[in-house]
């Protein structure tokens, strides 16, 4: 089954096309949208629906296979890949690094972050949770 | 490969409008040469069909094409009915079946005469011509000039789905956001000399914009300067002082200003 | 290409065609009242020294002559006095047009350069030599049916001079219309060239640069025969621009 997929695509943005794919892809995933096993749209299909170029379409999906997000499946089309932990611990701190320069960007303080920091994983001490996943990072 | 063009010089009166341009167009890539206007893109494309000599160069075409010129001028007195007509006797590759479906597209009326069509609606009846020929390397200059909105993306759109037939296109303008829409390849063109070509994408991240105190100088285009400093694209490589990302428009503006320290 | 060529040439030939037979029309019929207004003229008693000059008593009885009428008043001068101009007109536009307004590039990427030379140049004089023959056979027709008596030995040399002449002004105009881009200097300069090749034949050693007393066919007139050393002259100067023309055609710059 596949699943559609649209979104809007910034043209006038610094960050180039292919990466805004790759990034609302990661999104959708994230989100819930788009699960593991789910068959994504054909290379000249989203093109078609997003009105970009397929060489770039191309490039984003050559690039999430790469990645290990997207998987392609002979004569079938590209499924969203199942992720290990691994991949997602990864996609995941790329994400956290994107928020991270866009607040410095914007002028959030490195204090004011480490707060949050704190406040998301709870005392800093203590916390069984935080220290299973201490010791992978 | 469709096109190749390598050294290319082509003066008026002692002045260089083409400088030493070289590039190639692959087969099923859209090609965007962007510049501000006499920056010598109109030049290049009618020294590549023949109709101006280059003063020195070499131009290979493997395909055939066809041509959209920057002044959209058919027979004034003929109906669009009639151009189309004429069109297919004069021209072996045409598709007049395909010619009238565009003109439908663009809500260009047949019975209408040439001289009676307004600027934009001359150039979508032209570029229904253009687009009609069966060709592997289409040639327009300034295709959307012109057009209001709504039919500028229709073109636009055309344009975009013609590398997935095979088609080449090689296309000038001076409008970015178009550009960024469709094209594969970008060259900036300025003063009748290449100064950037790349794929579109690789572009947008090879540049990042420095803001440094006024007067430090850096490697790159300076592109604004305020009063207390100065705003200069550079290559990611080279980057230094307070860095921000740089968007198409900005790194644009700045090879164009051309103020390379 | 055919079909276009001829479209863009509709206006200017229907134009020549009804000047040209307006023309003869202000010939043929007035046979019978010129001769009397000359006749009036010649019993005046003070007859202005000038005019005898110009119209001595034998050419008037010679005009009562309807072949010498003919031939001297359509061909020597209603039509003569024209063919250079509308042997221009046909040929002015003809790519000097396109040029100026632009449709010369639609042409040039469908068709090659030869091609489209040879189609205008072609379909051209092919226009004007139809247009030529048939004001040639006007006074055989008009003749044949107002019953007048033609004497048809001399209208194929007077035919031979018109149509020479006519070419020799269009291909030499057709030169500037490929040189010049706009509609306007291919005009001016073939004018200026008729008027001053005209003047400049007062002088007697330069006396061939006078086209016009070729085309009236003052030769025919007094040998009763053409005058082949300048047709030949003229067809052989008629190739040379032609061939220039194309060669100029093929490096231009657009």
């Amino acid at each position: 089954m596949v699943k559609p997929v649209w979104f809007k695509i910034d043209f006038t943005s610094h960050v180039p096309v292919y990466k805004q794919i790759k990034e609302r892809f990661k999104v959708l995933i994230l989100t819930g949208e788009l699960k593991p096993g789910d068959f994504v749209p054909s290379i000249r299909t989203l093109a078609d629906d997003l009105n970009v170029n397929v060489n770039t379409v191309a490039r984003a999906y050559r690039e999430l296979v790469v990645e290990g997000v997207l998987e392609p499946v002979r004569g079938e089309g590209y499924l969203i890949k199942q992720l290990n932990g691994e991949e997602l611990v990864r996609s995941s701190i790329e994400n956290f690094v994107d928020a991270v320069e866009r607040c410095k960007e914007i002028g959030v303080t490195f204090e004011r972050l480490m707060l949050l920091l704190e406040q998301v994983y709870g005392r800093r001490d203590d916390d069984p949770e935080r220290e299973k996943l201490g010791e992978k990072l | 490969m469709i096109l190749s063009v390598k050294n290319l010089v082509k003066s008026y009166r002692n002045k260089r409008a083409v400088d030493d341009v070289s590039f190639d167009v692959e087969k099923g890539q859209i090609f965007a040469l962007l510049g501000p206007n006499g920056a010598g893109k109109t030049t290049t494309i009618k020294c590549i069909l023949g109709l101006r000599k280059p003063d020195s160069g070499e131009i290979t075409i493997n395909d055939s094409y066809s041509y959209l010129p920057e002044q959209k001028e058919l027979y004034r007195y003929m109906t669009v009915e009639r151009i189309v007509q004429t069109n297919e006797k004069i021209s072996r590759m045409f598709n007049a079946k395909k010619a009238f479906e565009l003109l439908e597209e663009f809500q260009i009326p047949l019975k209408e005469k040439i001289a009676n069509l307004s600027h934009g609606m001359k150039t979508l009846a032209y570029l229904s011509l253009v687009l009609a020929e069966d060709v592997g390397l289409y040639l327009m200059d300034e295709p959307t000039w012109g057009l209001d909105p709504l039919m500028r993306n229709r073109v636009l759109e055309l344009v975009r789905t013609m590398p997935q037939s095979g088609k080449s296109v090689l296309y000038t303008s001076h409008i970015l956001s178009e550009v960024e829409k469709i094209a594969d390849i970008v060259a900036i063109m300025v003063k009748g000399r290449i100064v950037e070509m790349d794929n579109l994408d690789n572009l947008k991240e090879k540049y990042v914009a420095c803001v440094v105190p006024k007067g430090e100088k850096l490697n790159g285009y300076l592109y604004r300067s305020t009063k207390e400093e100065d705003v200069y694209i550079v290559k990611r490589s080279e980057a230094n002082g307070k860095i921000q990302p740089a968007d198409f428009d900005m790194i644009f503006e700045a090879l164009v200003k051309g103020v390379k320290i | 290409m055919i079909h276009k060529e001829l479209a863009d040439m509709k206006l200017r030939s229907i134009v020549i065609f009804f000047l040209g037979a307006g023309l003869f029309f202000f010939v043929a019929p007035f046979h019978r009242l010129t001769l009397e207004m000359l006749n009036e003229y010649t019993q005046l008693e003070n007859m202005p020294k000038l005019l005898e000059r110009f119209v001595p008593k034998n050419f008037i009885e010679r005009l009562s002559d309807w072949s010498f009428y003919i031939y001297t008043q359509w061909f020597g001068k209603n039509l003569g006095q024209f063919v250079p101009i509308l042997a221009i007109i046909i040929a002015f536009p003809l790519f000097a047009r396109e040029t100026e307004n632009g449709t010369m590039e639609f042409l040039l990427t469908r068709s090659s350069r030869k091609k489209v030379f040879w189609s205008k140049s072609c379909i051209a004089i092919a226009v004007l030599t139809v247009e030529m023959l048939v004001f040639s056979l006007l006074p055989g027709i008009y003749s044949l049916l107002a019953s007048k008596d033609l004497k048809y030995e001399l209208l194929g040399a007077y035919t031979i001079h018109t149509l020479v002449g006519a070419l020799f002004w269009f291909t030499l105009t057709m030169l500037f219309s490929v040189v010049y881009d706009d509609q306007v200097k291919p005009i001016l300069t073939a004018v200026g060239i008729l008027a001053s090749s005209t003047v400049i034949g007062i002088f007697k050693p330069l006396r061939f640069m006078n086209t016009y007393s070729y085309i009236l066919g003052s030769k025919i007139i007094s040998t009763g025969k053409m005058d082949v050393i300048y047709t030949v002259s003229l067809l052989t100067v008629i190739a040379v621009i032609l061939l220039s023309s194309y060669a100029i055609f093929l490096k231009k710059e657009f």
